[in-house]
């Protein structure tokens, strides 16, 4: 069975939805991190969504695109995570506050 | 021939100024430069006269171009005729005598270097003052002597008063200078020019037009006239420019500088003459400064501040002579004052010099046997600033009232006979307390014999100056006048009365005696502080202009820009509020832009 886009539609927009509540409220770095890949990946999932609609594999490539992205944007995000554990010995971001105007 | 002494004149005292400014040189050598650069000047005025005939024909020299744009072409051009022919024989004669006396006054003074570069730098501005074709030059030597008059009236500036009076003298002179240059101004608007020939040919066409322009632009010359010559109300600075060294007060403060309003209106009569009102004005305030130098110099103390009120008042009397259109009886009482004020003013210099440094006229007395010489120098300067009869003060001041009652100006004739007799009484007062009477104090020098000598030359040229100098006669005949006995014989009376009424005043002791009754004690002191006019200004300008200062204490024109600045302040603060480190607060704010930038987007029709 195929699954209506609108489902899919709806489901891409709540997990984003998810996403993006748990950056703004979440103060540990690690679940900001979580909450920015569900994003990233209610993103990927429209895509992939929409490929079935038109022809071609535009989608199925942009969807690699963004995993490649992802997994590289995990990278960067793991390395800061853990310097910052070494400096503060936690991941609270609301310590990283020093450079207020 | 005539040309090349011509620029001789104003140039050899300039370049010896140079000279003593940047190179330093034994006493010995300062002393000879400046003086025979004055003696230089002196012979070539004395060539120039020696061989020209009586009717004097103008000479003119071009030394070059000054400016040339937009249509004004000005040269450093000297024009010499009977007017200037005489005043660069007073100050070149007079400044040469005063400069031998210099030497032998400023011995001691270890700025004698610095005195003889002013002095010499004096004589040059004044030089080109008279001289000049146009009245731009005529301007920078008008600047020139005002400078140098600053200079040497602080000339020992160690003494913060000297430094307050050279101020005061600048400042209220600069006043008149101001109104001097927009009256330049305006001249040149209607004009077109500013060569002094061309003006007054100009204006004597307009001869007697009383027209509105020319009256202004010759009231702001007036002005100009009035600040440098210490008249009415611009004539307070006289009196503490006394600060200066001596024979400073007699070339600058007396002889030569304060004449230079007199001779800038003899010199531009026609412009003048085509401005009746202001003629009368100029008659009107040469009455009013008359008598208020006369009437203070009545009752000072200080020596040299009695010769500074009368200098006050005879420069009166020659403004007052102009404003009645008696051009060459101004110019002739401007050389007789030259000769008998000087020679006061030297005459008290040497009178200072060997008796301690002392000013006051109660501290001495009884020195007629002790010093000869002096003694006969101040009673001959006397003699002829009362205008007694015979000697050189009596002939320029009786023309002055004759040309004056001729005009029928009853009561500025008036003024101008009870000023005379103020005069021979505050002469005679002056005398008989310095030198008759008991001895107070005793001389410590001897007059030197170059002061001596020089004192005798002036009281020479004072007994015999009284002779109208044929050029003046030619340029600006006088009409003869007839009067009635009356008129005749109550200036030369009221003189002798004012001095039997001192002489009396004098033998019952009321001289520097100590008031009693308060009405005198106040008409003293009003008297004695020159009308109050210190005061006065004290009142009308300084505390105002402190008050308005002290309201705009913090500057209304800063308040704008700093009204900007608190702005700038609250915005930058307003800001940063949102720069507080929070990076939760970041990323909501990222999503609400883009919230709203796509609301945006879709309602206003999507993009293209």
């Amino acid at each position: 069975m195929i699954i209506p886009l609108g489902w899919l539609v709806s489901f891409s927009l709540a997990l984003f939805a998810i996403g993006v509540f748990g950056v703004v409220a979440r103060r540990n770095l690690i679940f900001i991190m979580i909450s920015i890949e569900i994003m990233l990946n209610a993103v990927a999932l429209l895509f992939v969504a929409g490929s079935t609609l038109h022809p071609g594999s535009d989608g199925q490539i942009i969807y690699l695109l963004i995993l490649a992205m992802a997994a590289a944007e995990v990278a960067i995000g793991l390395a800061l995570v853990i310097t910052m554990f070494r400096r503060w010995q936690s991941l609270d971001v609301d310590l990283l506050s020093k450079m207020r105007g | 021939m005539h040309q090349t002494l011509l620029t001789l004149i104003p140039i050899v005292p300039f370049l010896s100024a140079l000279i003593l400014f940047s190179v330093r040189l034994p006493k010995i050598l300062v002393t000879t430069l400046a003086v025979s650069s004055i003696g230089v000047a002196a012979l070539c005025v004395l060539a120039i006269q020696l061989t020209s005939a009586t009717d004097f024909t103008p000479i003119q020299a071009v030394l070059g171009q000054w400016l040339d744009v937009a249509g004004v072409k000005l040269s450093f051009a000297f024009y010499l005729d009977g007017l200037s022919l005489m005043m660069i024989s007073i100050i070149c004669g007079v400044g040469w005598l005063i400069h031998v006396f210099s030497a032998a006054f400023m011995q001691q003074d270890c700025d004698y270097r610095r005195y003889f570069c002013y002095l010499n730098l004096f004589v040059a501005a004044m030089l080109i003052l008279v001289l000049a074709d146009n009245l731009l030059l005529l301007y920078l030597g008008w600047e020139g002597v005002g400078l140098c008059s600053y200079l040497l009236i602080g000339f020992w500036h160690d003494k913060r008063s000297n430094n307050i009076a050279a101020n005061k003298a600048f400042i209220m002179t600069r006043i008149g200078d101001t109104a001097m240059l927009l009256g330049l101004l305006l001249l040149f608007w209607q004009f077109g020019s500013l060569n002094i020939s061309e003006i007054n040919q100009q204006a004597a066409l307009q001869m007697g037009t009383n027209d509105v322009m020319i009256n202004l632009s010759c009231l702001l010359l007036f002005i100009g006239a009035a600040g440098k010559s210490a008249q009415f109300p611009l004539q307070n600075w006289l009196p503490d420019a006394m600060a200066g060294p001596t024979p400073v007060s007699a070339l600058i403060h007396a002889a030569t500088m304060v004449t230079a309003g007199i001779y800038l209106i003899a010199r531009n009569i026609s412009l003048f003459s085509a401005a009746n009102d202001t003629l009368q004005l100029i008659a009107v305030v040469g009455t009013i400064t008359l008598l208020l130098g006369a009437s203070a110099a009545m009752v000072q103390s200080d020596l040299k501040r009695i010769l500074a009120y009368s200098t006050i008042s005879q420069l009166g009397y020659m403004f007052l002579a102009l404003g009645v259109g008696a051009n060459g009886a101004a110019s002739f009482h401007l050389m007789t004052h030259a000769f008998f004020k000087a020679l006061l003013f030297l005459a008290a210099g040497a009178l200072i010099y060997c008796m301690h440094h002392q000013h006051n006229i109660f501290k001495m007395g009884g020195l007629a046997r002790k010093m000869p010489v002096i003694t006969a120098a101040f009673i001959t300067g006397c003699a002829a600033l009362s205008a007694l009869p015979l000697l050189s003060g009596f002939f320029s001041k009786e023309l002055i009232l004759g040309q004056v009652i001729s005009g029928d100006h009853w009561w500025l004739w008036l003024g101008g006979v009870l000023g005379g007799f103020c005069t021979a009484f505050y002469s005679a007062r002056l005398v008989l307390v310095v030198f008759f009477g008991p001895v107070q104090q005793q001389p410590n020098k001897k007059v030197p014999i170059m002061m001596s000598a020089v004192l005798v030359a002036l009281i020479m040229l004072s007994i015999f100056g009284g002779m109208m100098p044929a050029s003046i006669n030619a340029q600006f005949p006088a009409a003869s006048v007839e009067l009635t006995p009356l008129q005749h014989y109550l200036p030369i009376a009221s003189p002798f009365i004012a001095m039997a009424l001192a002489f009396l005043c004098w033998r019952s002791g009321l001289f520097g005696a100590p008031l009693k009754s308060p009405l005198v004690r106040t008409l003293h002191s009003w008297l004695l502080n020159g009308w109050q006019f210190d005061w006065l200004y004290q009142q009308i300008f300084v505390r105002p202009y402190f008050f308005i200062t002290r309201l705009n204490r913090h500057d209304i024109i800063d308040g704008f820009y700093r009204a900007i600045e608190r702005l700038m302040l609250a915005l930058h603060r307003l800001t940063s509020l949102t720069q507080n480190g929070s990076l939760r607060l970041y990323n909501a704010s990222i999503l609400l832009f883009v919230l709203g930038a796509l609301a945006w987007v879709i309602l206003s029709g999507g993009v293209v």
